[in-house]
């Protein structure tokens, strides 16, 4: 089995990079990167820049979230910061303030 | 992916964090973890894992490495082919053969070196 899972009692402080799955379940403050996906499950706390492949929002985020494929918000989801990504979806339920940046 | 219980962490094999991880649940280390490690259940420092900063935990099993000091309410257990080095703190510390460890133990119970050598 591959993959990082942060699990719901857990809480990190720093900085992690991966080229695998990355699932939050728990608490991030500091920096994320992933060349693979990266969710943040409903639950998940995030302070921190995001960027993976592609990025899924079901918890709260502040800070900066980038994806060359695509990032959603998923109903319940809120996230507070700038997106950078070819595709953006905001779902109904999701919350949103930012910037958008498309690269038209 | 396998589904796991929501207060079990994996740090997969290709993730390094550098800084702090603290909380709850069950935590096993494929990857790199630079900084502390402060979780109430157990830890695990897998095959190919390493860690390099000091572990509290409920109970800690290395088969890959730590640099760093350990204390570990339950047992210790050090697996053929892992390094260790630093101050082991536990309520029984395992050691088999075929690790490497350079470290100070602090054991309240039990010392077990592996399997005691065979007699006929």
């Amino acid at each position: 089995m591959s993959g990082t899972v942060i699990g719901e009692g857990l809480s990190i402080e720093g900085e992690l990079t991966s080229e695998e799955e990355v699932i939050i379940h728990g608490n991030v403050r500091g920096k994320v990167t992933s060349s693979d996906a990266v969710s943040i499950a409903a639950g998940g706390i995030v302070q921190a820049d995001i960027a993976g492949h592609s990025v899924s929002i079901a918890g709260q985020v502040t800070g900066d979230v980038s994806a060359p494929d695509r990032v959603d918000i998923q109903a319940g989801g809120r996230l507070v910061g700038d997106v950078k990504a070819s595709r953006f979806t905001i779902a109904d339920g999701a919350s949103f303030k930012g910037a958008v940046d498309m690269e038209v | 992916m396998a589904r796991l219980g929501s207060d079990t962490s994996v740090l997969g094999p290709s993730t390094r964090i550098v800084g702090r991880v603290t909380g709850k649940g069950v935590l096993r280390v494929e990857g790199s973890l630079q900084g502390d490690l402060d979780v109430s259940g157990d830890a695990e420092i897998a095959l190919g894992g390493s860690v390099e900063g000091n572990v509290s935990a409920r109970s800690l099993d290395v088969s890959g490495s730590l640099l760093g000091d350990a204390v570990i309410e339950g047992p210790v257990t050090i697996r053929s082919g892992a390094t260790v080095r630093g101050e082991l703190r536990g309520s029984e510390v395992s050691i088999e053969p075929g690790s490497r460890v350079s470290v100070k133990l602090e054991t309240e119970l039990e010392l077990s070196l592996g399997p005691a050598p065979r007699r006929r």
